[in-house]
């Protein structure tokens, strides 16, 4: 026993010796976590979530004119309906051209005005704006000239997303707050019609004005432009511990990728010490082998506690992030170190010098934590297809990723149980091919 | 010719090795397929539209005509919740991110709006999520729609009233009713709409992030990623010719110092760009990627990009002393530079300081000028600058490479 003590401990060592070890098991992971930290502007929950700021140019072709009631202003930010009605502007066009440039849709997008709109088109293409916003020649002719209509082109960069789908969801809003009230009024005009009532033109003055009078009295301050309440998820339904954040999970992502790669690093120590022809040296001793692959594999287990263990305690110190709680993470980290250290031994078990040992674990690590980090890949999507969770238990590092998310949403060690037996039952099965192989080859 | 006969030394040595292949094929393109599959799919849906599940608790006579408003957004499609759904577990399904939004129409919703009070729907969304936040001004659109068409619907009734009063309660609901549905009707086809243009011949980009793009995102990052994770067999050639004193051996032969370099550096373009010529071959055939669309710029694009990451992996094999830090020097650019530069998801989803740090790193200008031909549809004109930009990270890399160079171990 004490021989494999020695031995693990000098592998250990040596481990920790290595900066390339120190790199792979330690900066890479927590350089890698810092840099999606940084890319969503931090994790934080102090810290907002910002969207990008869309560089919109407009084109505004409106040749109409119209006779605005402040009234109708029901999307646009408050106070600036008076305004606008005061300045004078008399088509749909003008109207949104000032809203959209007002302050109130500032932090969504940036409006630059041109009167081109091939030009504006070519601004696009060339990238130096997101989106082309075209009102056309007839747009306030298709408020009040019956069936008329008129289409607003959104010309946009197709490599952009969300920023245009904004913009657009904003123009769309303030439109249908001036078609809303055509809507209104022409539903009016056909029910009384349909209904024999003689529409005259004393009548339709009647209801215009009806109209505008009860518009004129809709609640302007409180709720007129927003009919959504937004909740969080972590609000007064769910009790999570808010730390399941991007970065929180990709985390949890580098430290599976990564330990796999320290068990297969360490166990690496058995080809190189073949090659240097010291291990052919250690079985001429009276150690019997059984206590060699013992301390290798025992020196893998304490080698990837410590990575484990560091990068835990570095994620909640410094990226705030809450792994749950420790009656159940340690489960799931004790037979993740398990399943880790015997990977190595199994992956390495196949492999004769030590170039083919660099290519195997670099592919075979890479290509099998990608498989089980599929999960964190599609953490984003709203509905990821269900062949990723599959796919993502046909390797170990897929049961590990879900331990620990487990842990992190704050499940309880009953949660975590099947995952745990798992990922003990992989290191056996590691670790009985692995040893096999080995006592094959040093027969 | 020396230099060439060089170079296909080291290239007969790369090749040799069999595994050379799963790091610049098999793995690009496994990933290219998973990445496209994933972010392609819709949870096994054809429609790509992001779910929102509507959860009533009103019963009411607006439930359906917000189901139907809903139901014509570009950017989501609603569903009732399954029978085994509640709303405790759809929350946390958003909580997971598995899920972007829940509208509540909550109890007496719509005799509230029918009554011309301003009741609002609860939704429950993450909004630090893209997806989240679309949903969530798609909503709103149609929540602003819905309060349209009831006050339309209770204007209507209320005018019918003054010009002839209804015979009875019921004639009233009728009416309203009536009202309600002709002003759904009318929001199908209101009198100003919007429509989508784009550059090049892309489909629309609502559905992008989750249609066939992905394709595009994870061929050309894919690719980029890979041609640095390629570079460790041919960096560590380098390093053991150092150990085994070839390189030095070879300083004894008419061959000068900066000819060998060449002959590596010639050694690891060819590899590269062969690489790149059987992913982009695999992609536009396979997955129907469009890089033929411009076949010149493809090209410029490739031989730029093979020739900053020869230049990579020549400075990779002139820094490192081991094989050990042939892998270092190798994976942690490779994820370094492929997460800064957009090669895993489009630098548009990261923060705007992000953004601009980015585009200090090569992988991000080859991203640029890739999705310039394949999500852009645009040409030769607009992969130049990224090409250029391209080149001086290579001669960057190249000259520190040529400076740093040993021929022996030190």
């Amino acid at each position: 026993m004490k021989k494999t003590f020695d031995i693990a401990l000098k592998d250990m060592t040596q481990h920790f010796r290595s900066l390339f070890a120190l790199v792979m098991m330690f900066i890479v992971p927590l350089l890698l976590t810092g840099m999606f930290y940084v890319m969503f502007g931090g994790s934080g929950d102090e810290e907002e979530f910002q969207l990008p700021v869309t560089q919109v140019i407009l084109v505004n072709q409106d040749a109409g004119e119209l006779q605005f009631d402040p009234a109708l202003f029901g999307a646009a930010p408050e106070g600036i309906a008076d305004s606008l009605a005061a300045s004078g502007m008399n088509s749909l066009g003008g109207y949104l051209t000032q809203i959209l440039q007002s302050e109130g849709f500032a932090d969504l997008m940036v409006v630059t005005l041109l009167e081109d709109a091939d030009q504006a088109r070519a601004a696009v293409d060339n990238q130096e704006a997101g989106v082309v916003v075209i009102l056309p020649a007839n747009l306030s002719a298709a408020l009040t000239v019956p069936a008329q209509t008129a289409e607003i082109e959104f010309y946009q960069d197709p490599a952009l997303t969300i920023g245009p789908s904004i913009v657009k969801s904003v123009v769309q809003q303030l439109v249908d707050s001036f078609v809303g009230s055509g809507i209104t009024l022409q539903v009016t005009f056909e029910q009384l019609e349909a209904a024999g009532q003689p529409l005259d033109e004393a009548t339709l003055q009647a209801v215009v004005g009806s109209y505008l009078q009860q518009v004129r009295a809709l609640p302007r301050g409180e709720n007129p432009t927003n009919p959504l309440a937004i909740q969080t998820p972590t609000g007064e339904t769910v009790t999570t511990n808010g730390s399941t954040g991007i970065v929180g999970i990709i985390l949890v992502g580098m430290t599976v990728m990564y330990v796999f790669f320290t068990g297969a690093s360490n166990a690496q120590t058995i080809i190189s010490e073949n090659d240097r022809g010291t291990l052919p040296r250690l079985f001429t001793t009276p150690t019997p082998q059984a206590a060699i692959l013992g301390g290798k594999i025992l020196a893998g287990i304490l080698t990837i506690t410590v990575q484990m263990v560091v990068l835990i305690g570095f994620g909640q110190l410094v990226f705030q992030i809450e792994w749950g709680r420790l009656a159940t993470l340690t489960p799931v980290v004790g037979a993740t170190v398990l399943a880790a250290a015997c990977f190595g031994i199994f992956l390495i078990s196949f492999v004769k010098t030590e170039r083919q040992a660099g290519a195997m674990i670099g592919g075979g690590v890479t290509i099998l934590g990608m498989i089980g980090m599929l999960p964190i890949f599609v953490a984003s999507m709203p509905n990821p297809p269900q062949f990723v969770y599959t796919a993502s238990k046909l390797v170990p590092q897929g049961w590990a990723v879900q331990g620990l998310q487990t842990s992190m949403q704050g499940g309880a060690p009953a949660d975590v149980l099947g995952t745990s037996l798992v990922l003990l039952l992989w290191a056996a099965v590691f670790f009985g091919v692995g040893v096999m192989r080995f006592r094959s080859r040093f027969a | 010719m020396r230099i060439i006969d060089l170079a296909l030394n080291d290239l007969l040595q790369i090749f040799r090795d069999w595994k050379a292949a799963l790091f610049m094929v098999v793995m690009p393109i496994g990933f290219t397929l998973m990445f496209g599959v994933i972010f392609g799919s819709s949870g096994g849906e054809t429609d790509p539209r992001i779910p929102v599940i509507l959860v009533d608790q009103d019963q009411g006579s607006l439930v359906t005509p917000f189901y139907e408003i809903l139901s014509r957004s570009e950017s989501v499609r609603p569903l009732y919740p399954e029978d085994d759904q509640t709303l405790e577990t759809l929350t946390a399904q958003i909580d997971k991110g598995e899920l972007a939004a829940i509208v509540v129409i909550p109890a007496g919703y719509s005799a509230a709006l029918l009554a011309g009070e301003a009741p609002q729907l609860t939704v429950i969304l993450n909004p630090q999520s893209s997806a989240g936040t679309t949903a969530q001004w798609a909503i709103q659109n149609a929540a602003s729609r819905l309060t349209n068409v009831a006050q339309t619907a209770q204007f209507s009734a209320q005018a019918r009233t003054a010009l002839q009063p209804f015979a009875d309660a019921t004639a009233e609901q009728t009416y309203l009713e009536a009202g309600l549905s002709a002003a759904v009707t009318a929001w199908a086809n209101p009198s100003i709409s919007l429509k989508t243009a784009q550059t090049g011949q892309v489909q629309d980009a609502a559905a992008a992030v989750y249609s066939d793009n992905a394709f595009a995102q994870s061929s050309a990052g894919m690719m980029v990623q890979f041609a640095i994770a390629g570079l460790i067999g041919a960096s560590e050639v380098l390093v053991l010719e150092r150990k085994s004193g070839s390189l030095r051996r070879l300083l004894t032969t008419p061959m000068r110092r900066f000819e060998i370099l060449l002959g590596h550096f010639l050694a690891m373009w060819v590899m590269i760009f062969m690489q790149f010529t059987l992913l982009i071959g695999f992609a536009q055939l396979v997955l129907d990627v469009p890089y033929s669309s411009a076949p010149l710029a493809t090209l410029v694009m490739a031989l730029a990009t093979s020739i900053f990451a020869a230049s990579l992996g020549l400075l990779i094999g002139a820094l490192s002393k081991t094989a050990d830090q042939v892998v270092i020097f190798s994976l942690i650019p490779m994820f370094i530079l492929s997460g800064l530069g957009g090669a895993w998801m489009p630098l548009e989803f990261t923060s705007a300081s992000f953004q601009k740090v980015a585009h200090f790193t090569p992988l991000a200008w080859a991203m640029d000028g890739f999705k310039n031909i394949i999500v852009r549809g645009q040409g030769l004109e607009t992969v130049l600058l990224p090409a250029a930009v391209l080149l001086a990270f290579g001669a960057l890399c190249f000259g520190v490479a040529v400076w740093r160079f040993r021929f022996e171990e030190a």
